[in-house]
Order: structure tokens, then sequence, then C-alpha cells
């Protein structure tokens, strides 16, 4: 088993002028979830972007460092993007359902990529399921996807990204616009999906971090200031930023 | 102190204006249509829709010049379409705003501002003398498809511009190449602006002559391959009228002609709702 799913050495990113990420260096084991937080504009939706590449629809980017996902160099000029998006799935912070209906948002991806047309339905299934959304829509999978409330559209852009079968989930704030309880919906599912998946999750909430993460990274001023358990890092943490921070003496 | 009138005395005499505005836009509107439909309307018989013309249009009826219109307006569609929608799909898919794309733009601008006898007579030197097409649906059909381009190619872009941003993004992050996110995604969400713009270039089609005469022609002769000359129902309208053939007949033309435009509007309409619905 290596250690790592995904390695980051010295990763910087300028957006024209501006540097967005300066030196970032980690490593995200398999099967974990990794929470990234930080204040705005701290780099944590950059980076996330840099992972699957969604970075490069951005003009005038600039990228040096090094990131590894498994022992592919996802950031050479060789490595085939659309695949690695299969690999990679992302979970925006705005839930944005297409407008088509359910099972159609399910679907697409999958049969795109070639998959089975025959597991389609079994497809459905379980990745609703995975995404706790089965029992609400069983029955009307027919339905536009956006009649869904946003916490529903919320689940199912996690399902939409689950029936891709990725190896890695990165979640946007998955829940910046979510009400209480699709909130802990949301964690609930991402802690089951943890057998299965390696998941990172970026949110501005500190609580969220707290509960829902296994290792946590503060970001500041697009630089690391702290890597740790997230027990350990809520509780004694090492950097008087870190502790301001999660203490929310922020600024 | 200037005297100033009340808001509610403004708000009334505004109000009062726009609405008497838009009344006048409607009215001229339907002098228009029953004008034309007394005119015209008694002249609607069968025999009419279906005859073809005799003794220059003095007698019988105009089918020749549905058929030779159908032909035309459809040829500069089927080119114009595909010209158009993909050129807008590269100017706002697959290229950054910058002075290509700019020049592209102000072509097409510029292409729409030309009066269409000047196109017509562009036409006539390309396509009926220099490219031997001589006066047929082929020349006119050409023509009229260069007539169209910038508003398929305007109402495309500005159709799959207004897609959101973020159904791209969804699409890539979920592993689509691009091309798999404009066919799946994009173009079915920009549809009914696409129609829009092919439906007005159809309303263009049907009622232009300028460019006809030149390209077209004016023969009566059922056209039966591209490289017949054929008159249609608008040049038949102008050639009746002009010359003093028939009155009633380039009346009961007009008719025609504006009932069809009436009715594809009318169907492209229907079919832009159903679209709408299906995709939201």
């Amino acid at each position: 088993m290596k250690e790592y799913k995904i390695r980051l050495e010295e990763l910087s990113f300028f957006f024209g002028d501006f540097q967005a990420l300066d030196q970032v260096s980690l490593e995200i084991r398999p099967r974990e979830i990794f929470g990234l937080m930080g204040p705005a504009k701290s780099g944590k939706s950059t980076l996330l972007r840099v992972l699957n590449r969604m970075c490069d629809l951005i003009p005038e980017v600039r990228v040096t460092g090094r990131v590894w996902l498994d022992d592919e160099d996802i950031l050479s000029p060789d490595c085939d993007v659309v695949n690695l998006r299969r690999r990679v799935g992302l979970v925006l912070s705005k839930p944005m359902p297409l407008p088509r209906s359910i099972r159609e948002n399910l679907v697409l991806a999958p049969r795109l990529a070639g998959r089975e047309r025959g597991k389609m339905e079994e497809l459905v299934e379980t990745s609703l399921k995975a995404a706790q959304l089965w029992e609400e829509v069983k029955d009307r999978l027919n339905d536009s996807a956006l009649k869904l409330s946003g916490g529903q559209q919320q689940r199912l852009c996690l399902a939409r990204t689950l029936a891709m079968e990725p190896e890695v989930i990165l979640l946007d704030e998955p829940t910046s616009g979510l009400d209480p309880i699709s909130t802990a919906k949301i964690e609930e599912t991402l802690s089951q999906l943890k057998k299965h998946y390696t998941i990172i999750l970026v949110s501005n909430n500190t609580k969220q971090i707290a509960r829902a993460t296994d290792r946590t990274a503060y970001l500041l001023m697009s630089r690391i200031i702290e890597i740790g358990d997230t027990a350990r890092i809520f509780t004694i943490p090492k950097d008087k930023r870190t502790d301001d921070y999660i203490s929310g003496r922020f600024g | 102190m200037i005297p100033r009138l009340h808001p509610k005395v403004t708000q009334a005499a505004a109000k009062t204006l726009l609405w008497a505005l838009t009344g006048l836009t409607l009215l001229i509107l339907i002098f228009i249509i029953v004008n034309i439909s007394i005119k015209g309307l008694p002249q609607m018989t069968l025999g009419f829709l279906f005859q073809d013309p005799q003794d220059m249009g003095r007698h019988g009826g105009i089918f020749s010049t549905i058929i030779a219109t159908i032909y035309v307006t459809l040829l500069a569609i089927v080119l114009a379409s595909p010209l158009g929608v993909g050129t807008a799909i590269y100017l706002t898919e697959y290229t950054r705003e910058g002075w290509a794309t700019r020049i592209i733009r102000f072509g097409s601008e510029c292409l729409a501002g030309v009066p269409s006898i000047i196109l017509g007579l562009f036409g006539f030197v390309l396509f009926v003398m220099k490219l031997g097409f001589g006066w047929s649906i082929l020349s006119g059909g050409l023509t009229l498809a260069i007539m169209v381009l910038p508003i398929i190619i305007r109402t495309s872009e500005e159709a799959i511009k207004a897609v959101p941003q973020e159904y791209r993004e969804v699409c890539f992050s979920l592993g689509l190449s691009q091309w798999q996110t404009i066919t799946r995604i994009v173009l079915p969400s920009a549809l009914p602006g696409i129609t829009t713009g092919i439906m007005l270039s159809v309303g263009r089609s049907l009622g232009e002559t300028a460019v006809l005469l030149f390209t077209a022609g004016s023969a009566l002769r059922m056209p039966t391959t591209l490289f017949d000359s054929g008159r249609t129902m608008a040049v038949h309208f102008y050639i009746l009228a002009r010359e003093g053939i028939s009155m009633p007949n380039a009346y009961g033309t007009a008719a025609i002609l504006m009932i069809s435009i009436l009715l594809i509007n009318l169907a492209a309409y229907t079919l832009m709702q159903r679209l709408v619905k299906r995709y939201s």
C-alpha cells in the first residue's frame, strides 16, 4: 500500500501577477477525508481546481511544482485531462444540476465515458443511495432535476460525481448554501463514502472541518500554515495563526 | 423656482404616451394585414394555389412560384445554418475574445449592413456570371445564404453565450470533452435561441426580392433542377404589381406570402415552447 494518494510538491500557482498558491507541499492518504480550511482568497479553491486540472479553464495561469496522483504526474503535458477528471471528481459549492431529468444527470457522464449500458439502472440506484437521496427521488427519476430543493440538488451533484466511480472526490464548500439538516446529511454521506474514496473537503466552516475530516491543512495567504490530524489541530494547534483562526480571532 | 409637475402627473402622462406608441405600432401592423387580406383573400382558391401561372401571371395560379420560393429558401437555410451555427460555436467556445474574434464579428456585422440590392449584384457577378450557375435556384440560394448568415451567427452567438458558464464547468468536471459538452449540453440549451435566428432568416428569405431578381431570375416555369431559373412569390408579386399585369393576383400572392410567414413563426414559437419545457 502506498502511503499517499495525492502528493503535492512545492506547488505554486499564479493568475497573471497574483500568486494564489505559494510552494504548497502536502500528501493526502488513500481513503481519508482531508480538510482544507482558510479564509476567503487563501487559495483553497485554487488548490482543489489544480487537482483535476479545472484550472485549465482560466486564461493566463502559470503553475510550477508537481502533483502526483498515485504515480502519475498530473501537471505533465502528457496527462489525459478528460481521463483525470473521471478519476478525480469535483462537487462545486453551488448546486448545479444540468437542465435534464434526475436520471439523465446521473448517466450522462458514465454513458459518454463508455460504461456498459445495461448497468445504468444499477448505477443510478447505487449512486443515489450512496448520496442518501434514493428514498426521496426513486419514484420520480424522470422529473427535471431543477425541481429538487437546494439540499437535494447538492446531493444529486454528489451522486452524479459518484456515478463516475472516481477515485478521489473534491468538494468545494459543498454545504455553503444549505440548511443545517441538509448539511448534516451531506456530512453523514461523506463519512460513509470514506470507505471507498479519498475525499478532500474545502470549507471555511471550521466546525464542519472539525466534525467531518480526519486530517486538516490550514491555508493562509496562499501558504500552508499547518497540517495534521484534525483532532490534534483543533485541540493543540502548533501555530498561533491556526489557533487564532479556529477560535474565531482571525482578522 | 421652476414649477415642477407632480410625479403622479408625469407618471400618468408617460404611461399614456407609451401606451399610444405601442397602440400605433400595433395599428400599423393590423392595417397592413387587414388591407392585404381584404384585397388578397378573395383570390385564394385551391386553383390559385395549385395551378401554374398562365399568360405572365394574368391568369392561372402561382404554384410554380410557391415551389421556387420553397427551393430557394430551403437551400439558403440548409447552407447558412451549419455555417452560421458553426461560426458561432467557434467564436464563443473555441477562442478567447481577441483581435481575431473582433475582426470576424466586425466582418459579419458589415455583411449584415450590406443592402440586399448590392448583395444581389455581388451574387450576380460571382455565381451567375463568374461561376456560370446562371439565373438559377442555386445562385439565388447561395446569395440568400450569404445574406442571412450574419443573422444566424449573431443570434446563435447570443444564445450560446446565454448558457450558464457553470454548465460547462460541471460537464468538464465530469470528464466530458469540450465537444461532448457542446453537443450534449450547450447546444440543446441554446437551441431555442438558435431556432429563433433560423426562423428570422426564413422570414427574410421568403420576403426577399432584390437579391433574387439578380440571381434566381424570374422564369415562371416550374424549376426542376438547381440550375433552373425560378420566380419566388415575392418576386412574382413585385413583377405583377410593377408591370401592372394583375393587381388582384399580386395581392393574392402577397396574402399567401404573409400567411405562410405568420404560420412559420407560429410553428417556430410552439416548437420553441416545447424545447424550453423539455430542457428546464
